[in-house]
């Protein structure tokens, strides 16, 4: 008998228990998607080259490279590139392989494996939010509902003005001074939800807000008072084998 | 053989825990007199097939493996013995109404045609012929025995492949020859100390009687050892262990504490930032001071420094620093040799190298000077993950002055030696921490981990020997050899010494990173330096040791575990990076997993399928034990599951998603059937 209330039940029960799905390869691994594909901001005919200045730095990268392992400079080269254009477009990557010769193919592999390579249009100010467990513990989800609802952006969204991106990103290696954020190369530690609506104001304002912690430490020392490293540090000498 | 299963665990990445599993092909046994060890006598009929005369007159059968002597029979003893034997009857056989088998092992199609079957010959003869030779030409060996009596020909091979090698336990620290307490006196005539070690050794495997000692006196066993001397007991006089004597031993242990380190013994002055990071702070702290001196001591000082110091890896796997590098010094066959510092620091948790490369960024470029002095390495490259952008910075000035200065660069320190210091910076992706990828992404390629062999001391990073190192292992090497490995070694436990870098974050009052003595109690670390639990210690849940690839430890494991490799393997889970994540009873402990999950799930190359699918599959089902929307039995499924994955995939990064698993179904198991029954009996009551 399947009258509607049992319907409702039918649905609610399939809506509950896991419906398995076909292709359990995860296609989106990194957030963003692997091909290209061409639009208006990133087609073959964007140019892209380097600035002089940045072409006396492709210099120096290359020098620190042995002899016939110029590839070794690909990472490096690309961070440079999206350095220069804000973002990594696939005329960029083209030049970077123009530089070392190779294929592009190899470049594409490698822009594409490495997460901190946007391959699509990015704000001014790029937020990521570490959500991983040691900042989840300490309170990230409310940070990242605030910039949620702040910039009115989800994740992976830019903000119509094109001045915010925000992206939610596995651990940045700040764990002691969670919960954080990082825009572009500075990190915002030791967040509250205060503190996020502060600095996203600033940035607003194009105002840079000071980077480090924000609870008033300085570094990773623990915030009620020193537990180590009282003492002066000793000079040159102190403890040093007789035999040297 | 030997020599690659120990270099196999030569491991520097965060993705180096040791699995159990993997760990007795480790175990080299010892073999001092470098004699062969004694080879199975393989079959000489390995590949012979013995062909039976259907006639019975053959003379040559061997009866023994003939079980009736009327079948025609291709006897092939070769056949593993698994591999089952195909009898079946043959449609001709059975309508002639003979029961005898055919049997076929090679070709499961019938064959009748007869003359394809006999005679099949895959080798020579087995059968002795008698061979004559003829001569003509004269021998031209030298019969005479001028240069000494001429050995028979043997194998070099078994000997050159044991040659130089010495045991090691699994954590592949070097057995030393046994040292036996001096209160241990020999007794009987002509007992020498060699001998006494044997007989104690046989006593305690051998004997099922408590081991006393001879009981007899002295003398009466000089002077007729035959009749006094017990051959039950071991060729020592008794020993007398008394109350006071146990008691003195207990006072000895109560009173062995680890930690809190003082000020003075700390190698890193400068981890807060107090000070000025710049080499002027630097020198006045005590960096670059007496290098030259130590350079010029040469690679064995410095290696010999680092073995007695008892340093190992500070990276997760704890392979014996001293050990690795002196991997890197084979004669040289022209290719330069590479150290590489592995700051690609993401394991959850884990923020140490941070601080080092930031506020003490002397101490590494001085560490990659001597390490590399140690392996002969021509250059180092500092491979620090992309987003510490300031970090980097700090590194790269710090290396610029010390340039200026003369410390590295051509004729580093005025020692003679040249070595050159490069940052490399990565591009956003935790696989990189593994030795192999690192070495890959550093070639400028996918960060992908190469199968080992080769290892990276034979081909690392282009094409060239190549040792990757943590920073913090490469950043404490100046300290030890200036103030002595023995200095280094006094901290800590035996095999477990020195000073550690832990990171105290989660749920506790005061979140920092501090150095402390190895060994130090957990409890008191968080106590002291994390200012407590939030919500008291009572309310602590559970801690993650290690960083985000070890198994979580709960509470009444933590009250007196010691944070040092062997406690917390004896806990069921590892130091790692010593990364403490500390959850107290307000946590969601499932979600708390589910999240390093998925992290593992974004961070998997995708080469090994077990890693790439099995993590996945992982993933989706702990969201659903976070819910509870999930059968009991799906909890054993999913160990099912942490066990296919564990070990079946080339790097680590599997194995470290899957510990934290396997942590929470062991100690978390009720709480997730928990869940399930209240979520169904929550459907229940929507249905009803």
């Amino acid at each position: 008998m399947l009258n509607f209330r049992n319907l409702k039940l039918l649905q609610k029960l399939v809506n509950t228990t896991s419906v398995r799905r076909l292709g359990t390869t995860s296609i989106r691994n990194h957030g963003s998607l692997f091909v290209h594909r061409d639009t208006q901001d990133n087609n073959l005919d964007v140019k892209f080259e380097f600035t002089p200045d940045n072409l006396k730095r492709v210099d120096a990268i290359l020098s620190i490279y042995p002899e016939g392992h110029k590839r070794a400079a690909m990472i490096p080269l690309l961070d440079l590139a999206q350095r220069q254009h804000g973002w990594l477009p696939i005329s960029a990557m083209h030049k970077v392989a123009e530089i070392l010769s190779l294929p592009k193919m190899r470049v594409y592999e490698v822009a594409t494996f490495y997460t901190m390579f946007m391959r699509n249009p990015t704000g001014k100010y790029h937020i990521q939010i570490c959500t991983t467990t040691p900042c989840w513990l300490r309170g990230s989800d409310e940070v990242l509902n605030c910039i949620k609802s702040k910039l009115n952006i989800n994740v992976g969204e830019t903000t119509p003005d094109g001045k915010f991106t925000l992206s939610e990103v596995e651990c940045l290696g700040a764990c002691v001074n969670a919960p954080m954020i990082q825009v572009n190369d500075d990190y915002y530690e030791d967040l509250t939800v205060k503190d996020t609506e502060e600095i996203l104001t600033d940035l607003q304002n194009d105002k840079k807000p000071t980077a480090g912690p924000r609870s008033g430490r300085y570094a990773s020392e623990p915030i009620k008072g020193l537990t180590s490293l009282t003492e002066e540090p000793y000079g040159p000498g102190f403890g040093v084998k007789q035999d040297l | 053989m030997a020599v690659n299963a120990v270099s196999k665990f030569v491991n520097s990445g965060r993705f180096g825990f040791l699995s159990p599993c993997s760990l007795n092909s480790l175990q080299v046994r010892e073999n001092s007199t470098g004699t062969p060890p004694p080879t199975k006598d393989l079959p000489s009929s390995s590949l012979i097939i013995k062909i039976m005369s259907v006639d019975k007159t053959s003379s040559d059968r061997t009866s023994s493996d003939r079980t009736s002597s009327d079948r025609t029979l291709y006897d092939a003893t070769a056949m593993t013995k698994n591999r089952s034997r195909e009898e079946m009857p043959r449609k001709s056989a059975m309508l002639a109404n003979n029961n005898r088998p055919d049997m076929f092992y090679y070709n499961r199609t019938v064959r009748n045609d007869a003359s394809l079957v006999p005679p099949i010959r895959q080798t020579a003869s087995i059968f002795k012929q008698p061979v004559t030779v003829y001569k003509n030409q004269e021998s031209i060996v030298n019969p005479d025995l001028k240069f000494g009596p001429q050995e028979k020909p043997k194998q070099l091979f078994w000997e050159k492949r044991l040659e130089g090698l010495r045991a090691c336990d699994i954590d592949g620290f070097e057995l030393r020859a046994m040292d036996l307490p001096m209160g241990l006196k020999a007794v009987g005539p002509h007992v020498s100390q060699e001998t006494l070690l044997q007989s104690v050794a046989t006593a305690l495997h051998v004997s099922s009687y408590p081991v006393t000692g001879q009981t007899g006196s002295r003398s009466n066993l000089e002077k007729n050892s035959g009749v006094f001397l017990n051959p039950d007991q071991p060729l020592i006089q008794a020993v007398a262990i008394c109350e006071e004597d146990i008691k003195k031993q207990e006072d000895k242990v109560n009173s062995t504490k680890f930690g809190p380190l003082k000020d003075q013994d700390r190698i890193f002055t400068n981890l807060y930032g107090r000070h000025d990071w710049r080499l002027k702070g630097a020198l006045k702290r005590g960096d670059w001071y007496k290098t030259k001196e130590i350079l010029l001591k040469g690679p064995e000082y410095i290696i010999n420094e680092v073995k007695n110091s008892g340093l190992r890896g500070r990276g997760g796997a704890g392979f014996p620093t001293g050990m690795k590098w002196s991997f890197m010094n084979k004669p040289s066959d022209g290719r330069p040799k590479y150290l590489v510092v592995n700051a690609d620091e993401g394991e959850p948790g884990t923020c140490k190298d941070r601080e080092i490369m930031r506020h003490d960024p002397h101490k590494l470029v001085e560490g990659c000077l001597i390490a590399g002095r140690a392996m002969g390495a021509r250059a180092a490259y500092i491979y620090i993950r992309g987003e510490f952008y300031n970090e980097a910075s700090n590194m790269q000035l710090a290396i610029c002055e010390a340039y200026q200065a003369g410390l590295i660069g051509k004729n580093a320190c005025g020692s003679g030696f040249d070595f050159d210091v490069f940052m490399h910076r990565g591009a956003g992706a935790y696989i990189c921490g593994e030795e192999t990828a690192l070495i890959e992404s550093l070639e400028g390629k996918q960060g992908k981990p190469r199968l080992k062999p080769p290892f990276p001391a034979d081909i690392g990073v282009f094409g060239c020997p190549t040792t990757v190192s943590n920073v913090e292992t490469v950043a404490v090497s100046p300290t030890i050899c200036r103030r002595g490995g023995e200095w280094f070694a006094s901290f800590g436990r035996p095999r477990n010494s020195g000073t550690k870098l832990y990171n105290i974050s989660g749920h506790v009052n005061t979140p920092c990173t501090v150095e402390e003595e190895m060994s130090i109690p957990l409890k008191e670390l968080i106590e002291r330096h994390g200012g407590g639990v939030i919500g008291g210690w009572d309310n602590l849940l559970a801690v993650i040791p290690g960083g985000s690839s070890t198994p979580l430890i709960p509470k009444k494991v933590c009250e007196d575990v010691m944070m040092d490799f062997d406690g917390l393997v004896a806990a069921q889970t590892s130091l790692g990076t010593a990364a403490i994540i500390v959850m107290n009873k307000q946590t969601d402990i499932v979600k708390a997993i589910a999240r390093l999950i998925m992290f593992y799930k974004h961070e998997s190359c995708g080469q090994c399928t077990p890693c790439r699918e099995g993590i996945d599959w992982m993933n989706k089902l702990i969201y659903r034990f976070v819910d509870g929307n999930a059968k009991p039995a799906e909890i054993d499924m999913m160990w099912e599951l942490t066990k296919q994955i564990e070990g079946h995939t080339i790097c680590a990064l599997a194995d470290g998603a899957a510990w934290p698993v396997q942590g929470l179904i062991r100690h978390f198991r009720p709480e997730l059937e928990r869940r399930m029954l209240a979520f169904h009996a929550e459907k229940e009551k929507i249905a009803a």
